[in-house]
């Protein structure tokens, strides 16, 4: 009979670290690919984090959207992982977290809201080689520089001059009223300073005698002296740009001191389509007519059914910055998709070569292709009048979903 | 421009410069007793929005709410005094402005963590309703808020000359060791007097409340830096100088943001602050003592 040798503690050792060994290699799971890393530079705080916070909301809906679909397929079911970069208002802090997210190994950076801050980070990112995908800043330099990390998903500023001064006269003529006197109220930043610059070419060309071009900053204090130079000037109409905080102080006090123009108020981009800004207004928004590149009664597949779970997760509408932004991270996942790579150099070649007339991001446009500059190709601009707190698209006519009240009545004359 | 809009621009300009005038005195009081140069002030106006908002989600209307804001401001300011400030006290005077600054951080923080942070209004029904006075159109909320403002700032005016406790608050500020020879309790009367003066700050806030839009930073972005001015201005620790201050301040600016433009508003009021500083570097109010 063979006697077994007795253990000692060195054969147990063995035996136990080798049965561990084989028992957790029987157990060990399939290895799961590496998260996608993808930065967000967005105003999360100040006062611009009423359209940050909804970018962001729309931005975590997005990628638990993707990662819920099995993430990125070629990359053999990647999850994308966002990493956020936060500023208030200035481009310098901005630039500091675009900087980080591109130490922290970013494959691409979305964002941001302000125009200033997009064309300064758009050549940080150029400069690294990683692509920008800007879905809400407006200005037209941010693709005029020959920049090719930069894409751009929303119309330019100039198209926003254009398109209000069209609405306009579409109004007027069912109306049976003639618009010829304006005033611009903007913000005086780099996005402002943009804007008063196409709204001041643009109008003449369209008609219009430009009466002042009135100025406030980021961070009013008080906008009655804005309202009281545009009472002295007495326009037709308003055209304005600016940020959720102060369009609802300026909406405030238009009412306060019994102002508006003769015939309506015309808001364009996303801070004047906010609809926490909406919300917050009350029945001081009513008949505010507002364009921005979508709107919730949009006649487009999905919009509805999208609108309604942004709405159940962040208790208002896809107003605003959400959509582009919320669209912007499909359209970037399907670069990533199609590179089949986290190269940011075979990402942005791919973005550049994009061409989709199907998937998630059709809930905005008929097809995402961006032209050589890094412009998408096919986006528009709609226009809508607050009607019941909702925004109801009344230009082009082919979506429009509601008649227009135009000349917009005095707050006294109301129903 | 007409006269008519010129007038609406001043009168506007002066019931903000009602509000600048609380904000400025609840800084400069805090100034004149302790030497703190309080940079978490806005921070107290900030919550006198926020507490005036959450009291509205209860149910309590801005002004009814308005007394309970200013007592949970002064315990609060008073609780930071005694467990940050007054241990710096004897201290070089920088570290009693880093410790305010860290105060104003958490302040901010605290309100994005509880309210987010979004704009936020707080509503009430008559908010536009106004009073028409010839040319000139004033809400009942504006008025409202300026002739509390300016009454209570009295009633505190009133009180630092002609009370036992106000005259005990002149002696800790201006001799300090001779107010405790005297018996007076100067630490009890510092704590009092910090959270006093953000009361001022937070019943500022609370009257705004029902007119303007709120969100985590408005204290710091817009309120600190015209309170230091008109503290300034006014003469550093004065407080009727930088109740006259804040008028003076507040009016000048809107009628300057009608005439140079919104984005040039400042310009008047900080160039006459520059030439009075010139002409007099201790302020309005300050004499010609060194």
């Amino acid at each position: 009979m063979t006697k077994l040798p007795s253990p000692n503690r060195r054969t147990v050792l063995a035996g136990l670290a080798a049965g561990v060994g084989s028992a957790t290699l029987a157990r060990r799971p399939r290895a799961q690919p590496a998260a996608v890393k993808l930065g967000f530079v967005l105003p999360l705080t100040g006062p611009f984090a009423e359209a940050g916070q909804l970018q962001k909301e729309a931005c975590d809906m997005a990628v638990e959207d993707i990662n819920a679909a099995g993430g990125i397929q070629s990359l053999g079911g990647a999850p994308i992982e966002p990493v956020y970069g936060s500023y208030q208002t200035e481009v310098a802090e901005a630039n500091t977290e675009t900087e980080r997210l591109l130490s922290e190994g970013v494959v691409g950076l979305i964002g941001p809201y302000s125009s200033g801050v997009a064309i300064a980070g758009t050549v940080i990112a150029e400069r690294a080689q990683v692509p920008y995908l800007v879905p809400n800043a407006l200005s037209d330099e941010i693709t005029s520089r020959g920049l090719k990390f930069t894409f751009k998903t929303v119309p330019h500023v100039s198209q926003f001059a254009i398109d209000a001064a069209d609405v306009v006269a579409m109004l007027d003529a069912k109306a049976g009223v003639s618009s010829s006197t304006c005033c611009v109220i903007r913000v005086d930043d780099f996005f402002g300073n943009v804007v008063g610059t196409q709204f001041e070419r643009v109008l003449p060309e369209k008609g219009f005698t430009v009466l002042d071009d009135v100025a406030h900053p980021q961070s009013p204090t008080t906008l009655e002296d804005v309202i009281l130079r545009v009472k002295a000037a007495d326009p037709d109409v308003v055209f304005a740009a600016g940020e959720p905080a102060a369009i609802t102080l300026l909406f405030q006090q238009l009412k306060e001191l019994d102002y508006w123009p003769k015939h309506g108020w015309v808001g364009v981009g996303g801070g004047y389509s906010n609809s926490v800004t909406h919300k917050n207004l009350g029945e001081i928004a009513e008949e505010l007519v507002c364009i921005n590149d979508w709107f919730p009664g949009i006649n487009r597949p999905g919009a509805a059914e999208l609108n309604a779970r942004f709405r159940e997760r962040a208790g208002v509408d896809m107003l605003g910055n959400a959509n582009t932004t919320y669209a912007g991270v499909w359209i970037f996942a399907a670069g990533i998709e199609q590179a089949a790579s986290t190269d940011p150099t075979a990402i942005r070649d791919a973005l550049a070569s994009l061409d989709l007339t199907e998937g998630p991001a059709m809930f905005m446009y008929e097809r995402v292709a961006f032209d050589p500059s890094g412009m998408m190709q096919n986006s528009t601009n709609v226009a809508a009048q607050i009607k019941g707190g909702t925004a109801s698209v009344i230009w082009p006519e082919g979506m429009s979903s509601a008649e227009a009240l135009w000349p917009v009545p005095g707050w006294a004359n109301r129903g | 421009m007409s006269t008519d809009i010129l007038l609406q621009a001043a009168a506007l300009g002066l019931m903000q410069g009602g509000l600048y005038a609380i904000m400025a005195a609840g800084l400069t009081v805090i100034y004149g007793v302790m030497k703190v140069v309080n940079f978490a002030h806005g921070e107290f106006i900030t919550l006198g929005l926020y507490l005036t908002l959450a009291s509205s989600t209860l149910g309590l209307g801005p002004y009814a709410a308005a007394p309970f804001v200013v007592a949970v401001v002064f315990v609060l300011a008073a609780g930071f005094f005694r467990l940050a400030i007054l241990p710096a006290l004897d201290h070089p005077q920088i570290n009693q402005m880093l410790i305010t600054i860290g105060i104003s951080f958490m302040i901010i923080g605290a309100v994005q963590i509880i309210w987010g942070a979004n704009n936020r209004v707080v509503p009430l029904s008559w908010a536009r309703d106004a009073a028409e006075f010839g040319p000139v159109r004033i809400t009942y909320a504006r008025g409202l808020a300026f002739l509390t403002a300016l009454g209570v700032a009295g009633f505190f005016w009133w009180g630092l000359n002609h009370t036992r406790f106000g005259i005990a608050v002149r002696a800790a500020s201006q001799a300090p060791a001779s107010a405790r020879i005297c018996g007076i309790d100067v630490r009890r009367v510092q704590l009092i007097t910090f959270g006093a003066g953000a009361s001022l700050a937070a019943l500022a806030g609370a009257l705004m409340a029902p007119i303007f839009p709120m969100n985590p930073t408005i204290g710091v972005d817009l309120f600190l830096l015209p309170s230091f001015v008109i503290v300034v201005l006014g003469t550093m620790g004065n407080f009727a100088g930088a109740l006259i201050g804040g008028l003076l301040i507040g009016t000048v600016e809107g009628v300057g943001g009608l005439l140079l433009g919104s984005s040039l508003r400042q310009l008047i009021s900080l160039s006459i602050f520059v030439v009075i500083l010139l002409v007099m570097p201790r302020g309005l109010f300050g004499g010609r003592t060194k």
